[in-house]
């Protein structure tokens, strides 16, 4: 085994309490970091996407539905903040209007249906956020490698359960690594780190 | 057991033989992106920036080209025609009727270009290029006649452009598909960025490969980076979602990563081909819901195959890889077993396909 599940816990109980210990006005986020090692960006692939992670690293994501007449209802039902098909429709494609709504919602939720709709009703306006809409919402975590040999991924925040966390990195790392050809062969190092905190060696 | 339902189905395709396999480059370390049939033999391009042309039957090099300064992103065929992409920021047009030192036209974006295709009705030349520093990812397209940019679309990605095809049925209209994990489709009838966005589907991760398939190109295609294929209708509705297809390796399919799709117009198959980091094919049918295993090419390759251009109702292919290896299959079983010299072999040994070539 490369890093060991117990191993990994108690680097993962060290962070969470440093980070408690310090009461930072604000939730910090928890990064993991992958050093990588005989790696050439130009051979290997463009290594950049989206894991699925069991536990939502952002929990107060605000979003937004955008819906027919029935989710529309079923959106007020439950309290969220939605536009209707009218509402769109209004907006006339106005790219300023589009990129302000774009601007106040870190997703959009729409049915399948209307999704369908949304080039005809708003042209690419969603698109330069990265907010074009989902049927669901997606836990889903971002990472990039452009040019540096370090692979950077939010995997969660200070404000989850131990085991959450432990779950999201067990799972992040065993993920990438297997997209890397030479898999740990291509790892030098492997770091977990809050926001403010110290970084905390896994591997 | 694997997710996706796998059998075995070889007697959907006759057995691909290799018949010939030679060096781009023996004695270096430059390896091959493509490999692509054209009117004039196989074009290659390679690590070294450098496309080369092989004659089909003996892969024997032809001609040379050193014309991009920089990486050549994509090449594509079409009659007595290459074209070609490159970091450099061009996409070069060669007419292969003549030298091969200068293309015939050549067309400028100002980023990396990273993917390209020529409408059909050949007038259009359509560019997708990498993000750049002001963060824009720009749709580019080119009159060819008149021989200069004719309009950009710049709202519509918000990453690295990594493929475009025109459709091949209708000269107003191509898809693009991008890191920011979109592939939207576009009519130009109304060269409008507002009006051309037709459709998109949001595959949830950085497309690979993507493209039209279908006897009425009314699919699409989209691969991820991270080893998963989507299949859609044009117009934007899911039709299956395998998620990451190395799960197959639970079937006894021992892939490590997607090479790529290939659709066969005659007998109205999508094929997709993963390889092993050890240089095998593995050739499945891709079917609604699960993957027919065809068969494996075996010692075409030592290492990660990168290009794969195939003539399945000819009967043909030809592939490339990390190994710097380029090797030809056919139908036909070979009269001799084909023979590598090793990658460091030095002066004039000769086996099969492997003979010293001559600079052009």
């Amino acid at each position: 085994m490369h890093i060991q599940v117990a191993a990994v816990r108690e680097e993962v109980r060290a962070l969470l309490a440093a980070s408690a210990e310090s009461k930072r006005k604000f939730v910090e986020t928890v990064e993991l970091q992958i050093g990588l090692k005989n790696y050439d960006p130009q051979r290997d692939k463009r290594f950049s996407g989206t894991i699925k992670l069991p536990h939502i690293p952002r929990p107060k994501m605000t979003v937004c539905i955008l819906g027919d007449a029935h989710d529309v209802d079923k959106a007020k039902a439950i309290d969220m903040p939605f536009r209707s098909v009218e509402d769109l429709k209004k907006m006339n494609k106005n790219k300023k209007l589009i990129k302000k709504m774009a601007a106040s919602y870190d997703a959009f939720i729409a049915s399948e249906a209307l999704i369908k709709q949304i080039p005809r009703l708003l042209g690419p306006g969603l698109h330069k956020a990265g907010k074009f809409p989902t049927p669901r919402i997606r836990a889903t975590i971002k990472f990039q490698l452009k040019k540096v040999l370090c692979l950077a991924v939010a995997i969660g925040n200070v404000s989850m359960e131990e085991d959450e966390v432990l779950g999201n990195i067990m799972l992040a790392v065993n993920f990438l690594v297997s997209l890397l050809k030479k898999r740990w062969q291509n790892v030098k190092s492997l770091y977990i780190k809050s926001t403010m905190g110290k970084p905390h060696r896994l591997y | 057991m694997s997710r996706i339902p796998v059998t075995s189905t070889p007697s959907l395709l006759p057995k691909l033989h290799l018949q010939h396999s030679a060096f781009f480059d023996l004695g270096s370390d430059v390896y091959i992106f493509e490999t692509l049939r054209t009117t004039a033999g196989i074009a290659v391009s390679a690590s070294n920036n450098s496309i080369k042309l092989y004659d089909p039957q003996t892969l024997m090099p032809a001609a040379t080209n050193t014309y991009h300064s920089d990486r050549v992103t994509q090449i594509k065929a079409r009659p007595n025609m290459l074209l070609s992409s490159s970091f450099d920021q061009q996409v070069a047009i060669w007419d292969l009727r003549q030298s091969f030192g200068r293309p015939a036209m050549s067309f400028r974006a100002n980023s990396p270009v990273l993917s390209f295709d020529m409408s059909l009705d050949e007038k259009m030349l359509v560019g997708g290029t990498k993000l750049d520093d002001d963060l824009q990812a720009t749709v580019c397209f080119w009159d060819i006649h008149a021989g200069k940019l004719a309009k950009v679309f710049e709202e519509s990605h918000s990453d690295d452009i990594t493929n475009i095809q025109c459709h091949p049925g209708n000269a107003k209209q191509l898809l693009s598909g991008s890191s920011d994990g979109l592939v939207c489709t576009y009519d130009v009838s109304q060269f409008d960025e507002d009006e051309a966005l037709q459709f998109v589907a949001n595959i949830g991760a950085s497309v690979s490969q993507c493209g039209f398939f279908g006897p009425d190109a009314q699919f699409i295609y989209a691969q991820s980076d991270m080893e998963t294929l989507q299949l859609w209708t044009s117009d934007a509705t899911m039709l299956a979602d395998f998620g990451d297809v190395r799960d197959v390796v639970q079937a006894g399919v021992p892939i490590d990563y997607v090479i790529g799709c290939r659709y066969d117009p005659v007998q109205q198959r999508l094929y997709l081909l993963g390889g092993s980091n050890s240089g095998d094919v593995h050739v499945m049918h891709v079917g609604a819901g699960s993957f027919e295993h065809v068969q494996v090419l075996s010692g075409g390759h030592g290492d990660i195959v990168r290009g794969f251009d195939w003539d399945a109702a000819g009967g043909w292919a030809v592939s490339g890889g990390e190994d710097g290896r380029l090797s030809l299959w056919s139908t036909e079983k070979p009269s001799t077993p084909v023979v590598m010299p090793s990658r460091n072999a030095e002066g004039s040994k000769k086996s099969a396909g492997g003979r010293r070539f001559n600079p052009y």
